[in-house]
């Protein structure tokens, strides 16, 4: 429940003057924060793509197992008494793999799941937090909120125009009363303005404060996970790059040497831009950021910049891994 | 369900052999290729049984590093660590949600006050309409 409205006056009076003593308005925040919202969008979308290939190639792996008759790919075989998956009397038609032991021992359901189902909605609830801090700073409440008090005003115009009507006889000019720009108009648009610029600004304060750590652990989490989803495309290149060699070791044309060339350039890249990277730049990005909105020690230009190495990082790893899964689909393909 | 620390230090171990193993085998398979290199002829069949050997045990190295990979990443999906950060997560963005609910509160009381100021307004002029009218 709000405060008692005495209560509550003092309060935001303290706010306005502390606003007012901060060197930064939200407006200021607009850039950054934009950024960081463009940013952990791509960072979710490289996620998602590591989630992608790991499912891919385990599939993979899987598809071996089946050829080599090592596992038996089937329906889910129904519980003590109960319907098998993919019979009239079914509810579900699913697929699994079976042990060759008892021919019911399931390894795994097929196609498999993607790993990360849980870490897909916590990146989703920081991409929304990103979102929101957008949300908030962008929020034209205080236009708003001035336009119906200048409405407000326009009225009080009309019956300063009466009074002098009144006084005149009816003869009088329109009462002076510049609409929208009296000191009281001024005085309560500004009032208005600075209270919702309070709101907005320690909004800010305590969402990203109280996000720090958590974007933090979490960054570390998506850390460990892309070390070992980012293995996958790894191995991908690792392969591709060793058969460009075998290929322009037996027959050294010019062709085999780009190839060569070409090849190890994108494993390359892919080895520079390293997907953990992308996260420890997220969790430090945001750490400047909230660190920048606290008044610390971090200026808003550096939380500036490393919003912007985050960014950049993201930009490039998507890229990067989206080329890679054409060029693993390409080879396949081909 | 297992801290995702615990997951992390297993599955490190496992893949710093993998690697160890795999970085082994690249080098036996250059050290072959240099040979023949070096002498400035074509591969053995001998040495050529060996480096066809090595690749398999390297594929299947490659197959076992997707596996972790795959296997790692459910179980830290799994972790207790995520869900105590997402509800964490969820709880700043409610904050934040309701920081945008009390700016449209604060608009909506503009709004009040506007039409409070209109009605006295209007008020006013028809009290006017009737003074001049002498009616009063």
């Amino acid at each position: 429940m709000d405060a008692k409205p005495h209560l509550r006056w003092p309060r935001m009076a303290a706010s306005l003057l502390a606003l007012a003593a901060a060197a930064c308005s939200t407006a200021d925040y607009t850039e950054s924060i934009d950024n960081f919202a463009a940013a952990t969008d791509k960072a979710n979308t490289a996620l998602s793509e590591l989630n992608t290939q790991v499912t891919k190639s385990y599939k993979e792996v899987l598809d071996e197992t089946i050829r080599n008759n090592e596992v038996l790919l089937r329906d889910r075989p129904g519980a003590d008494g109960e319907f098998s998956d993919c019979v009239i009397g079914s509810t579900r038609c699913r697929l699994v793999l079976v042990e060759k032991g008892d021919g019911k021992t399931i390894i795994e359901p097929y196609p498999p799941e993607p790993p990360l189902a849980r870490m897909s909605l916590l990146m989703g609830e920081i991409n929304n937090y990103a979102g929101n801090l957008q949300a908030l700073l962008r929020a034209d409440t205080a236009e708003k909120a001035a336009a119906d008090v200048n409405a407000a005003l326009g009225s009080i115009q009309n019956l300063a125009t009466t009074a002098s009507n009144l006084q005149s006889g009816g003869n009088a000019e329109p009462a002076d009363v510049p609409e929208f720009a009296t000191p009281t108009g001024a005085a309560v648009n500004w009032v208005i303005g600075q209270y919702v610029e309070t709101v907005k600004f320690k909004g800010l304060q305590h969402a990203t404060e109280a996000a720090k750590p958590v974007i933090r652990e979490a960054a570390s989490l998506f850390q460990d996970v892309a070390t070992f989803a980012s293995d996958v495309p790894k191995a991908e290149m690792e392969s591709q790059v060793d058969e460009a060699r075998k290929a322009m070791r037996a027959n050294p044309t010019q062709e085999n040497i780009d190839a060569y060339a070409q090849v190890a350039g994108t494993y390359d890249s892919l080895l520079i831009s390293s997907p953990p990277n992308l996260f420890e730049k997220m969790a430090k990005a945001h750490d400047a950021l909230a660190d920048s909105l606290q008044g610390e020690e971090v200026s808003l230009a550096t939380a500036s910049a490393r919003i912007e190495a985050f960014a950049a990082e993201a930009e490039q790893l998507v890229k990067i891994l989206k080329d890679l899964r054409a060029l693993t689909e390409e080879g396949q393909e081909g | 369900m297992t801290a995702a620390a615990e997951i992390k230090a297993g599955a490190l171990k496992a893949r710093q052999e993998i690697l160890k193993l795999d970085n082994q085998i690249h080098e036996e398979v250059a050290a072959l290729e240099f040979a023949a290199f070096k002498d400035d002829r074509q591969p053995t069949a001998v040495e050529l049984t060996k480096q066809a050997e090595l690749e398999r045990t390297q594929q299947e190295l490659r197959k076992q590093l997707k596996i972790l990979g795959f296997v790692t990443a459910s179980k830290l999906d799994n972790s207790d660590d995520v869900s105590r950060l997402l509800e964490r997560m969820q709880t700043v963005n409610a904050g934040l949600e309701d920081d945008l609910a009390r700016l449209k509160k604060i608009e909506r009381f503009a709004k009040i006050a506007a039409q409070v100021a209109d009605a006295i307004a209007k008020v006013a002029e028809r009290l006017a309409k009737i003074v001049a009218s002498g009616a009063i």
